[in-house]
């Protein structure tokens, strides 16, 4: 976490306890391998995030992460079809309570 | 702490550099070359190495952490990338109530480029205590 904070230079001391908003991203990737999206253009582009907070994550706390393709969907774009694909992660802690939720949308372009 | 509909939070304003991209890619563990290859980034079309979607919502979610401070709770967080962003240029991070019921507040929060294009846009939602 200390880790994290240095790159994305937030000095906030809070930090040094709790974990600050965008951290859960780190503890397991938000996006799935997914060999047969990426025969789809030529790259990947990040559309978007959403995060929901029930409790605050802290220091010496487990957290399990279990992600999830929510919904697959084709878009044309100015410069040619777009493929979005949603991925949805759940963190549950050391007493099964769900911490946050992660919604985050991935383009192929 | 003033909360008032349309008042303006204090602006963050960010210098990410190559430096802090490659950082950044171990601290989260995003590998994807188009953050740190010169070479890589061009040959998908793009002008070369650009910030992480997600780094700039750290630095939104730092905007919205260093105004709240210990008065609330960050209830939801959301950010949509409109544009790309590339180091060596300062981002300003801004942020304003959209709306107060009761304890729960809403932020309209953005990033800005250096010629003042929002190339992210989101809502916050906190709970004062």
């Amino acid at each position: 976490m200390n880790r994290f904070a240095a790159a994305i230079g937030d000095p906030n001391p809070l930090w040094t306890k709790e974990a600050p908003p965008t951290f859960l991203v780190a503890l397991a990737p938000v996006a799935l391998h997914l060999a047969e999206a990426e025969e789809y253009g030529k790259g990947w582009l990040n559309g978007g995030n959403r995060f929901e907070y029930f409790t605050p994550v802290l220091i010496g706390d487990h957290i399990t992460a279990t992600g999830q393709v929510a919904d697959v969907y084709e878009k044309s774009g100015s410069t040619g079809n777009l493929l979005f694909i949603i991925f949805e992660t759940r963190y549950v802690n050391q007493d099964g309570v769900v911490v946050a939720k992660l919604r985050g949308t991935m383009i192929r372009r | 702490m003033k909360v008032e509909v349309g008042h303006e939070i204090p602006a963050l304003v960010k210098h990410p550099t190559t430096r802090q991209l490659v950082q950044y890619a171990g601290a989260q563990g995003d590998f994807y070359e188009i953050h740190y290859d010169q070479a890589y980034a061009q040959s998908v079309g793009l002008p070369g190495v650009i910030l992480h979607g997600l780094l700039k919502a750290a630095f939104l979610g730092q905007l919205v952490t260093d105004w709240l401070g210990d008065r609330g709770t960050l209830k939801t967080f959301e950010v949509s990338y409109r544009g790309i962003d590339v180091p060596a240029q300062p981002y300003r991070c801004r942020g304003r109530v959209k709306r107060v019921d009761g304890p729960e507040v809403e932020l309209e929060i953005w990033g800005e480029n250096d010629e003042g294009q929002r190339t992210t846009v989101g809502t916050a939602t906190v709970e004062i205590r």
